[in-house]
C-alpha cells in the first residue's frame, strides 16, 4: 500500500485527533490547542521537506507524489501556520473544532494535490468544503455568518453534484477514473476533432472546480462568504483551497486530457477574461473592504487561470509562485482588516488611518499596491511570471487584457489607499496591540518584497521540481 | 560584490531614506535639513560620474551587470551614456532643489513628503540607467507610487481625481509596453535560443518588419502617454495643476522626459524600420502638440494650467525633434529636455512662491508685481524668456536646433514649428504682461520679494539657463554620440530598405549568405 507516501498526511490526521481530545478534556483553551496544532503542522512539514524528492505511487494507485505535488504542499501549509497565528489575537474564545478544521482542510487539499484517481479528488474536495463550511460557521452567534455558510454550504453541494455527474460520465467513457488511464485510452484512440461526450465530461468536471477557484460564473458565493466569515478564515479560503483547486484543474487538464487541448484551452481562456473583468469591474463598486477583496478574488483567479490555458511547463511553476505571493498578500491584508475587526471594514472606517495608527496604514499600502502588481513586490513578479506563460504560447491577447485589468483594479486598491492618506477620521478608532495579528503582518510583507526583488531562490525550487 | 558608483547614485537616497523613519514627524525643518542634505550629497555623487565618463565614446559608460533573477534572464544591468547622464544630473539636480523649495509649502505629514520624494528619486534615476528591459519596467512602474502619493496626498483640491487618472493611464500605456517586451522576449529566445531581457543583447536583433510595426506602437503608446503626445495628454493639465510645487517640478522636469527617453532608448533601436514608417504620423501628432498646447495656453485663467499647457507645446517640438532622424533634430530634442526640465521647473517654482504668497493662482488676481516684488519679477521675466526661446538663453539652442532639424526634414513641419515658437511669445509676453506689469492691484501691495530660500531654489537654474544659452558645447558634445547612435541604427534600416528595392529577392537571398559567413 506504500502508506509512508503520505505520512505527513498521518501526522496531521493524527495531531486532529489529538486536537479533539485535547479539546474534550481542558475544553476552549485557544492557544495551548493552536500550539498543539502549529507542532504537529510543523512535524508534518518537517517530514514533507525531508521526503521532498521521493516519488511514489501508493493506495492502489490513488495517490502519486512527486516533488510537484509538495511544492504546492508549501502554500497550504503557509497558510494554515498564518491561520493559527492570526487565531490567537482574532477570537477570544473558541472551541478546539477550529483547529481540528484547519487540520482537515490541510490534509484535503494536500490530498487533493496528490491524488491521480477522480474518486479520490472527489472525496477529499468534500472532506475540503466540509472543513472551510466548519470554519466560515465557527462563530455562529454572529450575524451574517449563517447566510455565509449556507451558502458555501448549498453551492459546494451542488457544484459537487456536477462533478460527480462529470466523474461518472468519465467512467462510462473510459471505463475507469484513474487520471493517468484516461490520458494513455484518449492517446491510444487517435481520436481527433471534439466529441460531444467528452465536452461534457469536461465541462461538468470543470464546473465543480470552478466553483473552487471562484470563477465566473461560479463565483456568486464568494462576496456573501467574504464578508459573513470570520477575516482570518476569509484569508485561509482564499489562499489555500483555492491553490488546491488550481492544482486540481492543471492535474485533469494537463495530465489527464493533455493530448486533446482543444477541449479544454479555448473554455480557459474565455473563463479567464470573463473572470478577470467581472472581478475587477464589480470590484469597482463595493465599499466594503471584505467584499472588496472577495471581487478581487475572482480577479486574481482570472489572471492564474491565464496561465492555465497556455499549459506548458512554465504553467505549472507560475501558478504555484502566484499562489504563494497571493497567500502573503491576502494575509497581509486581511491580518489588519483583523486587527480593525470584521465590523470596521467599511472604506470610511479606514479614513485617516495613517494619521492614527501610521504603520498599519504604511503596511495595508503595500499589500493594496502588491495586489494592484506593482513593481519590487510580489505581486508584481507573479504576475508577470503567470503572464509570460501565456505569452509564450502566443496568447498576446489574454496578457494584455491581463495587464489592462491591473491598470483597472489600480482604482479599487489605491482608492482604499485614498481613504487611509487623504481623508480625514470621522471618529478616532482605538486599536488595540495585537502581537500576533502584527507577527503575520510583518511575515506578510517581509515576504512580499523577498518574492518581489529576490524571487530568484523560489523559483529555482519550483523548476527544480517540475 | 562591489558597489559601483552608479548603484550609489541609484539607491542613495532610498538608503538616505532609511534613518527618517526613525525621525520625529514633529520637527520638520530637521526632516528637511537632512533631506536637503541626503539630496545634495546625491547630486554630488552623480557630478562624480563625469569625473571618468569619456563624452567622446560610443556606447555606454559605468556599465555593470550582476545577476539578478537567472531563472527568467533577467539582470541587474545598468550603464549609462550622454544622454542619461544629463538627465540624471537633471534629476538630482532638480529633486535638491524640489526638497529646498519645500521648507514652506508642505504643512502636513512632512516625514512622508521627505520619504516619498527620496523614493521617487530612485526611481527615476533607476530609469535612466537601467539596460534591462524588465529592470526599466520595474524602475518605470515603482515611480507611479511616489508621484500618485504626491499628488493625491499633498495636492490641491482635485487631488485625488488627477492622481488616479496618472495612475490607470499610466498603468494602461505600461500593459502595452510590458506585453511588449514578453513578445520581443520569447521572439529573440525563438530567434537565438537564449532568455534574456538584456537590452543590449536585444539590440542585435533584426525583428521581422511585420512583428516591428506591432511592437513598435505598443511601445510608443506607452511612451506617447507619459511624454504625453497629443491625444494622450488628458492626464498631464490634471497632474500638473493639482501637484505640489516639487511634484509638478519633477513631472515636468523629468517624468515626461522619461517617455521621450523611451523613445529613444528603446522604441528607435529596437525597431527602426518601425520608426521610420511611423515618423510622419508622429511628427504630426507632435506638431499638434505645438499649436494645442499654445492655443489652451493662451486662454488658460489659472497660472499654473497655463505652464501645464505650455509643457505640452514643447514637449511637441521635442517629439518633432526625435522624429526627423537627423543630427540637429535629435541633438535639439535632448538639450531641450534638458532645457524644458530647467526652464519649465523654474516656471513652476514661481508660480508655487507666488501661490504661497497669495494662495490663488488665478492670472487676473496679480498685476504689477514688478513694482512690489522687483528682483522675484526680473527672475520670472529671464525664466519665461528662456521658456519662450530667447536667443541667448538655453530655450534657444534647443528650438534652433529642431527647427533646423524638422527643415532638413520636411519643411511643411518647420513651418508649423515656427508657428508654434510665435504662438509661444504671444502666450507667455501675455500672461508675463498681466501678472507682472499693469496697475498694482491692492491686495498685492504687501507680497514680501524673493526671500533668501528662494533665491537659492531659482539662482543654479538661472546660471544653467545661461550657460547653455550662451555655451552649449559641453552640452552638445556629452549627448553627441546617443544622438549619432540612434541615428545610426534609423539610418542603416533605412539603407536596408533601400537596398531591398534595389536588389531583387534572389539576390538578396545570396547577400544574406554572404553576411552570414
Amino acid at each position: 500500500m506504500n502508506a509512508h507516501i503520505l505520512l505527513p498526511e498521518i501526522i496531521l490526521s493524527i495531531t486532529a485527533a489529538l486536537v479533539l481530545i485535547i479539546e474534550f478534556l481542558t475544553p476552549r483553551r485557544l492557544q495551548f490547542t493552536g500550539t498543539v496544532t502549529i507542532l504537529g503542522i510543523l512535524l508534518a512539514l518537517f517530514y514533507d521537506l525531508s521526503m521532498f524528492r521521493n516519488a511514489g505511487v501508493g493506495f492502489f494507485g490513488m495517490v502519486k507524489v512527486g516533488p510537484f505535488d509538495r511544492t504546492f504542499d508549501l502554500v497550504f501549509f503557509i497558510g494554515a501556520i498564518l491561520l493559527i497565528l492570526l487565531s490567537f489575537d482574532y477570537f477570544v474564545e473558541i472551541s478546539g473544532e477550529f483547529y481540528f478544521f484547519i487540520l482537515t482542510s490541510l490534509i484535503a487539499m494536500m490530498l487533493l494535490a496528490k491524488s491521480i484517481d477522480l474518486f479520490m479528488i472527489f472525496l477529499s474536495l468534500e472532506t475540503l468544503s466540509f472543513s472551510l463550511l466548519g470554519l466560515i460557521g465557527i462563530l455562529k452567534q454572529k450575524e451574517f455568518v449563517a447566510e455565509a455558510s449556507m451558502k458555501y454550504y448549498l453551492l459546494a453541494a451542488f457544484s459537487s453534484a456536477f462533478f460527480l455527474f462529470g466523474i461518472v460520465l468519465t467512467y462510462v467513457v473510459f471505463q475507469t477514473t484513474n487520471i493517468s488511464e484516461i490520458s494513455n485510452k484518449l492517446f491510444a484512440s487517435g481520436l481527433t476533432g471534439i466529441k460531444p461526450a467528452l465536452i461534457v465530461t469536461v465541462v461538468l468536471i470543470l464546473v465543480g472546480l470552478a466553483f473552487k477557484v471562484a470563477a465566473i460564473p461560479f463565483h456568486m458565493w464568494t462576496p456573501d462568504v467574504y464578508e459573513g466569515a470570520p477575516a482570518p478564515v476569509v484569508a485561509f479560503i482564499s489562499a489555500g483551497p483555492k491553490a488546491a483547486g488550481f492544482a486540481i484543474i492543471l492535474k485533469i487538464m494537463l495530465n489527464g486530457y493533455q493530448s486533446h487541448p482543444e477541449l479544454w484551452s479555448s473554455i480557459f481562456a474565455y473563463l479567464a477574461v470573463l473572470t478577470m473583468f467581472w472581478g475587477n469591474l464589480a470590484a469597482l463598486k463595493t465599499r466594503n473592504l471584505k467584499r472588496m477583496l472577495a471581487y478581487s478574488t475572482i480577479a486574481h483567479a482570472g489572471y492564474v487561470l491565464v496561465a492555465v490555458v497556455s499549459a506548458n511547463q512554465q504553467a505549472y511553476a507560475a501558478i504555484v509562485f502566484y499562489m504563494l505571493s497571493y497567500t502573503f498578500m491576502v494575509f497581509g491584508a486581511f491580518s489588519i482588516i483583523s486587527m480593525l475587526g470584521d465590523s470596521h471594514s467599511n472604506l470610511e472606517d479606514y479614513a485617516g488611518l495613517s494619521r492614527t495608527s501610521p504603520i498599519l496604514a504604511f503596511m495595508m499600502a503595500i499589500f493594496m499596491i502588491s495586489l494592484t502588481g506593482i513593481p519590487t513586490t510580489s505581486g508584481f513578479i507573479s504576475k508577470f511570471y503567470v503572464f509570460m506563460s501565456a505569452a509564450k504560447t502566443n496568447h498576446i491577447w489574454l496578457v494584455v487584457f491581463g495587464f489592462i485589468n491591473g491598470a483597472i483594479s489600480a482604482y479599487y486598491y489605491l482608492r482604499v489607499v485614498v481613504f487611509m492618506y487623504m481623508m480625514d477620521t470621522r471618529e478616532e478608532l482605538a486599536i488595540p496591540y495585537f502581537p500576533f495579528l502584527r507577527s503575520v503582518m510583518w511575515i506578510a510583507v517581509i515576504f512580499i518584497f523577498y518574492l518581489g526583488l529576490f524571487p530568484q531562490k523560489v523559483f529555482e525550487i519550483i523548476i527544480s521540481a517540475l | 560584490m562591489k558597489l559601483d558608483l552608479l548603484s550609489l547614485v541609484i539607491f542613495f537616497p532610498v538608503i538616505g531614506a532609511i534613518p527618517i523613519f526613525f525621525m520625529s514627524p514633529k520637527n520638520k525643518k530637521m526632516l528637511f535639513d537632512y533631506t536637503l542634505l541626503i539630496t545634495l550629497i546625491e547630486f554630488l555623487f552623480s557630478l562624480f560620474l563625469l569625473k571618468d565618463f569619456k563624452f567622446s565614446l560610443y556606447g555606454f559608460q559605468h556599465e555593470h551587470i550582476y545577476q539578478w533573477i537567472p531563472a527568467i534572464g533577467a539582470s541587474y544591468h545598468i550603464g549609462i551614456d550622454g544622454m542619461s547622464l544629463i538627465l540624471i544630473l537633471l534629476t538630482t539636480f532638480l529633486t535638491a532643489l524640489g526638497i529646498l523649495s519645500s521648507y514652506n509649502y508642505i504643512t502636513h505629514k512632512a516625514k512622508e513628503y521627505v520619504i516619498v520624494m527620496l523614493l521617487m528619486e530612485t526611481g527615476m534615476i533607476g530609469v535612466f540607467a537601467s539596460l534591462d528591459l524588465l529592470l526599466f519596467y520595474l524602475f518605470w512602474e515603482l515611480m507611479l507610487i511616489p508621484m500618485y502619493f504626491l499628488i493625491g496626498i499633498w495636492g490641491h483640491e482635485r487631488r485625488v481625481y488627477a492622481a488616479f487618472k496618472f495612475v490607470i493611464y499610466t498603468m494602461a500605456g505600461s500593459a502595452l509596453l510590458i506585453t511588449g517586451i514578453l513578445v520581443l522576449y520569447f521572439y529573440n529566445h525563438q530567434q537565438t535560443g537564449i532568455y534574456t531581457f538584456d537590452l543590449l543583447k536585444l539590440y542585435r536583433l533584426n525583428v521581422p518588419y511585420g512583428l516591428a510595426k506591432k511592437l513598435f506602437l505598443a511601445f510608443a503608446i506607452a511612451f506617447a502617454i507619459k511624454v504625453p503626445i497629443f491625444p494622450f495628454h488628458t492626464w498631464l493639465p490634471d497632474a500638473h495643476v493639482e501637484a505640489p510645487t516639487a511634484g509638478s517640478v519633477l513631472l515636468a522636469g523629468v517624468l515626461l522626459k522619461m517617455g521621450i527617453y523611451g523613445f529613444l532608448r528603446f522604441a528607435f533601436p529596437l525597431f527602426p524600420a518601425a520608426a521610420l514608417h511611423y515618423a510622419p504620423f508622429f511628427m504630426a501628432l507632435g506638431i499638434i502638440g505645438i499649436i494645442y498646447g499654445a492655443f489652451m495656453s493662451w486662454v488658460q485663467k489659472d497660472l499654473k494650467k497655463l505652464v501645464a499647457y505650455s509643457s505640452v507645446a514643447h514637449l511637441g517640438f521635442i517629439v518633432l525633434g526625435i522624429f526627423t532622424f537627423n543630427m540637429y533634430g535629435t541633438q535639439g530634442a535632448i538639450i531641450q529636455m534638458v532645457n524644458h526640465g530647467l526652464s519649465t521647473g523654474a516656471l513652476f517654482f514661481i508660480v508655487g512662491m507666488l501661490y504661497e504668497r497669495r494662495h490663488t493662482r488665478l492670472i487676473e488676481e496679480f498685476g504689477g508685481l514688478a513694482k512690489v516684488m522687483p528682483v522675484f519679477s526680473t527672475i520670472f521675466g529671464i525664466v519665461m524668456l528662456s521658456s519662450i526661446g530667447l536667443p541667448g538663453l538655453n530655450g534657444f539652442i534647443g528650438e534652433f536646433l529642431v527647427m533646423l532639424g524638422a527643415f532638413k526634414a520636411t519643411k511643411v513641419a518647420a513651418f508649423f514649428a515656427v508657428l508654434g515658437i510665435i504662438f509661444a511669445a504671444v502666450y507667455m509676453l501675455t500672461m508675463f504682461q498681466r501678472v507682472v506689469f499693469l496697475k498694482v492691484k491692492e491686495k498685492n501691495l504687501g507680497l514680501p520679494d524673493i526671500s533668501l530660500r528662494e533665491f537659492f531654489v531659482l539662482a543654479p537654474i538661472l546660471v544653467f539657463i545661461f550657460w547653455i544659452g550662451v555655451y552649449p558645447k559641453p552640452y552638445l558634445k556629452m549627448t553627441e554620440p546617443s544622438a549619432h547612435a540612434v541615428i545610426y541604427q534609423i539610418k542603416s534600416a533605412q539603407n536596408a530598405d533601400r537596398l531591398k528595392e534595389l536588389i531583387k529577392p534572389n539576390e538578396m537571398v545570396s547577400i544574406n549568405r554572404r553576411n552570414a559567413r
